[in-house]
């Protein structure tokens, strides 16, 4: 996997270690990262985004912290052999929560009431 | 077209033109009537007219040229009527300039035709001055001499003479064809406004005349980085790098100071040399030679000795020159933030604060003294040659002395810290240029007149006194400012 | 972190401090007490206004101007009384840098480079190729965005320990400046270069810097790594039945035509936000640094 895995918006008010951090968790998550698999290394990282290497280490560390990778010596970062390359259902919805909650209080601002918004949403997701 | 359009070319002219301008015309207008009161020849009004022409050259260029400017603003602003209003604003003044005084004169009782002619031949030269391209004006100097010359052999007619008339109408007519040629150049140019050695003078005018003191007098000349930006590449000057380096601070200090203090290879200083020098060459060359002609006989002592005057004044103002030079260049130096002082400051190897201060004053003064000092010895060694007298010499000496007591003055000034604030400078500078001539031209009169100016002389050599002491007081000034200074790359205030 | 920056002040082996710094021009204060010290191996970015006074700082903290009030040290040493080795460690570049414009870019960085005992002259050759540098040509005729590479250039082939830009981005081109924030960014990273920059590009400051410090009249508002900054301030709204419900001391405070009210709120110590964000109607938003910005420097 090389460094443009990530996806960095400096501007966007979240913190750029937490933006790799999430984008960790949901690229595990759907299993596009599979188990023992090498994270691009924090030099190509902070190199290819041209961001703090800081910020990425920081990053990683939180993720190791998590779980979700462990340091293999010598190496670098892999994805830690505890996550089952897809999780389980709950745990995926998790991911979708802020999304979720931000359509949510959309439709409240809009008044829509849920039946339409439920309606069309099936409908997105059975098209697929 | 309206009145305020008619009105642009005069709202667009910079403040300092206008003062200028004034000043020149009031100054030419007071000689004419002068001339008018105290010239008993039946032959003044045209005289007066000569008088006035002169001022109006410069109105030509300062006043009618920048219209170029508005002209090239109109077409790039794609508004065509200001295009009209620039070539109509000139038209205008022009016609007044040549008008109002021919018929003020001729009610005197002047040659009505001939004044004008004179007039307009004045103003358009102005113009044409204004237009072409820099590189052209150099030569400009040249001119009233090579006229000389010329007319003296074509035997050309002078105001009054028959054919004047129609000499004078085909050089205005001409000189306004190759005006309108620039013109059209200048507006069809691409780039319009950059400034090089081929574009107009008038594109300089445009500089902003803001700053007071040394900014003040320097305001006319670009700072060093535009300054080389303009020139052609063939005229970049060769450094010679190779001694550079902490070994040799001094050496690496006047790299860094840059002009005339920067160390150049044997071929760089050999071209320098010829684009200075050359032009002067060729002027004192001709004069020798018309002289000589005059004299009817060769290049001897005796020519050099009738001469001698001359060599005097073009020393003593070669040393103000170079005293001028340098002394901007460090005062622009010492004003940039972003150049090379951030650079020196932090630059390791230059040795202890006080090796700085003594390698720094080294390398900015020497270049100067040590051109100063040529003059002085060759100045000093004609003189002796040709037994031009004790007050002469002293005059020789005492006005070389004074560039150099000015260059270590204002030198202590600039790097001190505590440069002259407002008018200071200027007033010093103009006291010494004064100082300057009138020693020049008293100490080289016959020695019998100069007897009967005893009291002048001792008036002169109050001055003198006078003036080195506040030269001594502003470098005891800056020399105190430059010890107490952490380190001497501190920009002043502007 | 607070107490941290304290201490760091108080250390004298921070690359970069000052304390108390006053400074003005002709009556006016441009630097109004600032205090502020870098750790070894952060990246600073400076932000402020024009005018705020940023060159000015800079300029006090390397010793280029006599503050007329504070103290500034580089490595500990006062930075108007330089030693070599310190300088040998330091880099500089100003903005719109205009030195020796009389020498090409090859002979500019040659003659500099004999004065510095870590000058990479491999790292020379490379970048000016790298950046499609004409090296020959005259420093004044280049144009403003390759002139200010060319110091870049400089200032890094000295391979500083503290590297200080001043507004290094703004003549440069996109292309130009990521490249110049990778090079930062990863000498930050591996080589423990501490950095100080200023800029008024946001977003530069925000991939890079490890902290950030506002500028603003005169004085420091806040200086905070850029992480926590993002994390600990926010935008809170509170409709007009609630103005009188909103916290005091706020960061800034700004009243709308309709009664509303906009606040830039900060977590406590515990890590909460002010109680009103806890309110019904109350809107709390989480802010960019440039959000952040403009709603404390309008």
């Amino acid at each position: 996997m090389d460094a443009s895995l990530f996806v960095i918006q400096p501007a966007s008010a979240e913190p750029i270690y937490r933006q790799i951090v999430e984008q960790l968790r949901r690229l595990i998550a759907s299993g596009q990262l599979a188990v023992g698999e090498l994270l691009p290394s924090v030099r190509d990282v902070a190199g290819f985004h041209a961001v703090n290497p800081m910020t990425v280490s920081r990053a990683y560390s939180l993720a190791e912290n998590e779980g979700l990778l462990e340091r293999l010596r010598g190496k670098g970062m892999a994805v830690a052999a505890g996550q089952r390359t897809a999780h389980s259902q709950a745990a995926r919805l998790a991911l979708l929560e802020p999304q979720l909650l931000a359509l949510a209080r959309h439709a409240q601002e809009l008044e829509l009431p849920a039946d339409p918004v439920l309606r069309r949403l099936g409908k997105l997701l059975g098209e697929r | 077209m309206n009145a305020a359009i008619l009105q642009a070319p005069w709202r667009a002219s910079p403040r300092w033109t206008r003062w200028y301008m004034g000043l020149i015309l009031t100054a030419a207008t007071v000689a004419a009537v002068a001339i008018g009161f105290f010239a008993h020849r039946a032959s003044w009004p045209l005289l007066a007219g000569s008088a006035l022409a002169f001022g109006e050259f410069f109105a030509g260029m300062f006043l009618l040229a920048p219209g170029v400017l508005l002209a090239v603003d109109g077409r790039q602003l794609r508004i065509p009527v200001l295009q009209r209003a620039a070539v109509a604003g000139m038209a205008l003044p022009a016609l007044v300039m040549i008008g109002v005084p021919t018929a003020a004169l001729g009610v005197a009782g002047g040659p009505v035709v001939d004044i004008a002619c004179v007039l307009a031949m004045a103003v358009s030269s102005g113009l044409l001055m204004g237009l072409m391209p820099r590189v052209l004006c150099a030569f400009i100097g040249l001119l009233p001499m090579m006229i000389r010359t010329i007319g003296m052999q074509l035997h050309l007619p002078e105001p009054g003479e028959p054919g004047f008339v129609a000499l004078a109408l085909g050089s205005v007519v001409g000189t306004l064809v190759l005006s309108a040629l620039c013109w059209w150049r200048q507006l069809r140019d691409p780039e319009p406004y950059r400034q090089g050695w081929w574009q107009p003078m008038v594109l300089q005018f445009r500089r902003a005349n803001r700053a007071s003191g040394w900014a003040g007098l320097a305001a006319g000349l670009p700072d060093s980085v535009q300054q080389i930006r303009r020139q052609p590449d063939w005229l970049r000057p060769m450094v010679d790098l190779r001694p550079a380096g902490p070994r040799r601070p001094r050496y690496s200090l006047r790299v860094a100071l840059g002009g005339m203090f920067m160390p150049m290879t044997v071929a760089g200083r050999a071209r320098q040399l010829a684009v200075a020098v050359l032009p002067g060459t060729l002027v004192m060359a001709m004069l020798l030679l018309q002289a000589a002609r005059h004299r009817g006989g060769g290049i001897s002592w005796a020519l050099v000795t009738d001469w001698a005057g001359m060599f005097a004044w073009l020393g003593s103002f070669i040393g103000l020159l170079v005293t001028l030079l340098a002394v901007m260049q460090l005062h622009q130096h010492w004003q940039k933030h972003n150049a090379e002082l951030p650079l020196l400051a932090l630059l390791p190897g230059l040795g202890t604060p006080r090796q700085v201060r003594r390698e720094l004053l080294a390398a900015s003064l020497l270049p100067g003294l040590g051109i100063q000092s040529g003059v002085l010895i060759l100045l000093l060694a004609l003189a002796l040659r040709i037994h031009l007298g004790w007050m002469a010499e002293a005059a020789v000496l005492l006005t070389q002395v004074a560039s150099m007591g000015v260059l270590v003055a204002f030198t202590l000034s600039v790097v001190g810290g505590r440069p002259l604030r407002g008018w200071g400078a200027g007033v010093c500078c103009t006291v010494c240029i004064v100082l300057v001539s009138l020693s020049l031209s008293l100490s080289l009169m016959d020695r019998t007149a100069a007897a009967s100016h005893a009291p002048w002389v001792a008036a002169l050599a109050g001055a003198w006194a006078l003036f080195l002491l506040v030269l001594g007081w502003i470098g005891r000034r800056g020399w105190h400012g430059l010890v107490q200074r952490r380190h001497p790359f501190l920009a002043n205030p502007g | 972190m607070n107490a941290q920056l304290r201490d760091i002040t108080q250390a004298n082996d921070s690359p970069l401090a000052v304390h108390g710094l006053v400074h003005g021009y002709e009556g006016t204060r441009v630097l109004d007490g600032v205090d502020l010290a870098l750790a070894p191996g952060s990246v600073l970015g400076l932000i402020g206004r024009n005018g705020a006074g940023k060159s000015t700082l800079i300029r006090a903290m390397l010793g280029l101007l006599e503050p007329q009030a504070g103290q500034a040290q580089v490595f500990g040493e006062p930075a108007l009384g330089l030693s070599d080795a310190t300088k040998g460690r330091l880099a500089y570049v100003p903005q719109q840098p205009e030195a020796l414009a009389w020498l090409s870019a090859t002979q500019m960085l040659d003659y500099v480079g004999r004065f510095y005992p870590n000058w990479d002259s491999g790292f020379v050759k490379g970048t000016l190729a790298r950046w499609d540098i004409p090296a020959s040509k005259l420093l004044a005729k280049l144009s403003p965005g390759e002139r200010q590479r060319v110091d870049l250039i400089r200032a890094l082939a000295s391979r500083p320990d503290l590297l200080v830009l001043d507004e290094p981005a703004a003549a440069l081109d996109p292309v130009a400046r990521r490249e110049l924030l990778r090079e930062v960014a990863l000498r930050a990273g591996e080589a423990g270069t501490t950095v100080l920059f200023s800029t008024h590009i946001v977003s530069d400051l925000e991939r890079v810097a490890s902290e950030v410090a506002f500028l603003h009249q005169g004085r420091l508002l806040i200086h905070c790594g850029v992480d926590e900054t993002k994390e600990r301030y926010a935008r809170l709204w509170l409709p007009a039945r609630l103005a009188a419900a909103a916290p005091s001391g706020t960061l800034s405070r700004r009243h709308h035509g309709d009664g509303s009210l906009c606040l830039v709120v900060e977590r406590d110590a515990g890590g909460l936000w002010p109680e009103a964000a806890q309110l019904g109607g109350a809107r709390l938003d989480a802010l960019g640094l440039e959000d952040l910005f403009v709603e404390i420097a309008e």
